[in-house]
């Protein structure tokens, strides 16, 4: 519970939901230089970077806030100078949804890889404890072969008893071997 | 398909992808991966900035010059610095291109980025240049021009539209093929 309760902390924390009017214009540089790309290095944003270039943003980010622009208007400032790639992560629209739908649809596929692996291998201890269970009922693939149900073993001997019978010319005669087989069921 | 086909296909399938993005973003990252900040190559790329961006700078002159003030020339806005090989390379064809072109109007103006007032001065009386320069001491005028590297030109046209965008060190005969489609479109015997 704890960890659910840290972890969405955490998310609010990083997802930026704190209010611009809260937050001081050096709180706001280094947020804005966070959520920025150094446009000439490779994977750093501007408060990573020791570009030049990435001073000067920074100048340009103060001057901005100063003049009363929100984060929103300064990131949309950049992104028409340098693309879209200027932004640390993507806008969540359009092609950009798969950046962030991927890792959600990776985290469920793998819940249910390891949910299914778990549900398989407590039929297999289920099995191997000797439980009773119903073949119908059980994953043929993933447990093995099955052991005859009562009814099936009834009928089986039925019908080796008829042809046993049919065998040695004496229909209504039933063999010893079946019998001792029929005491043991 | 069975039961254990489908969550294998659930996590592979986004996996493949995600690992293949991540490698495509990788390769890209490392693509330019050069000395930061310097087009050794020419070319042009889309503007990218606002179509009349303008800006004030002082001259190493000492005068005031704003490129809203330019309007009714065509205006090739030219960032560069002194310590940049691409720059240097091309410096001599600049001052020449300007000893030409401005006998019929053409404006050239000079922003020296990520550099300092002794070295840009030498530079210019090194290289004889004759067109108006300035320093962009706090990168802001580089940074509303979405400038990345040096050098890096801007043309502008009479309507002080900025309209084309050269990347890297320009010969003459680049340079005259921008001007000279320019001043056709301003006097409107060529262009779209």
């Amino acid at each position: 519970m704890s960890v659910i309760l840290i972890s969405l902390i955490a998310v609010v924390l990083a997802s930026g939901c704190v209010r611009e009017d809260d937050l001081t214009g050096d709180q706001r540089i280094y947020q804005l230089s966070q959520q920025l790309m150094c446009p000439v290095c490779d994977g750093q944003t501007l408060d990573q970077s020791q570009a030049q270039l990435s001073e000067d943003m920074k100048a340009v980010i103060r001057q901005k806030i100063e003049d009363g622009d929100s984060n929103q208007q300064i990131r949309e400032y950049f992104v028409e100078r340098y693309g879209e790639i200027v932004l640390a992560s993507p806008d969540a629209g359009g092609f950009n949804l798969i950046a962030w739908l991927m890792p959600v649809v990776i985290f469920l596929g793998g819940a249910l890889l390891v949910g299914n692996a778990f549900l398989n291998m407590r039929r297999r201890h289920r099995f191997n404890g000797g439980e009773t269970h119903n073949s119908k009922s059980q994953d043929v693939e993933s447990v093995g072969p099955q052991p005859p149900s009562d009814d099936e073993m009834d009928e089986y001997l039925e019908r080796a008893k008829r042809e046993i019978a049919s065998a040695i010319g004496e229909p209504d005669r039933v063999p010893p071997v079946q019998q001792e087989t029929q005491e043991n069921q | 398909m069975s039961s254990r086909k489908i969550p294998i296909l659930a996590v592979g399938v986004p996996l493949l992808i995600f690992v293949t993005v991540l490698i495509i973003g990788m390769l890209q990252s490392g693509r330019d991966s050069g000395r930061p900040g310097v087009n050794d190559t020419l070319g042009e790329v889309d503007v990218t900035t606002d179509t009349y961006s303008d800006f004030q700078i002082t001259t190493l002159d000492g005068r005031e010059l704003h490129l809203s003030d330019l309007r009714g020339s065509i205006v090739m806005v030219d960032f560069w610095s002194s310590w940049c090989p691409p720059c240097r390379a091309e410096a001599s064809v600049l001052a020449e291109a300007y000893e030409r072109w401005s006998e019929i109007g053409v404006e050239f103006v000079g922003v020296s980025i990520w550099d300092n007032e002794e070295d840009v001065i030498d530079f210019i009386n090194i290289h004889n240049i004759t067109y108006p320069n300035g320093i962009d001491n706090d990168g802001s005028i580089a940074v509303e021009f979405g400038v990345k590297g040096i050098p890096e030109k801007f043309f502008v046209n009479p309507q002080g539209e900025i309209v084309r965008k050269v990347n890297g060190p320009n010969t003459s005969q680049s340079l005259d093929a921008v001007l000279t489609q320019m001043s056709d479109e301003a006097i409107g015997i060529g262009g779209n």
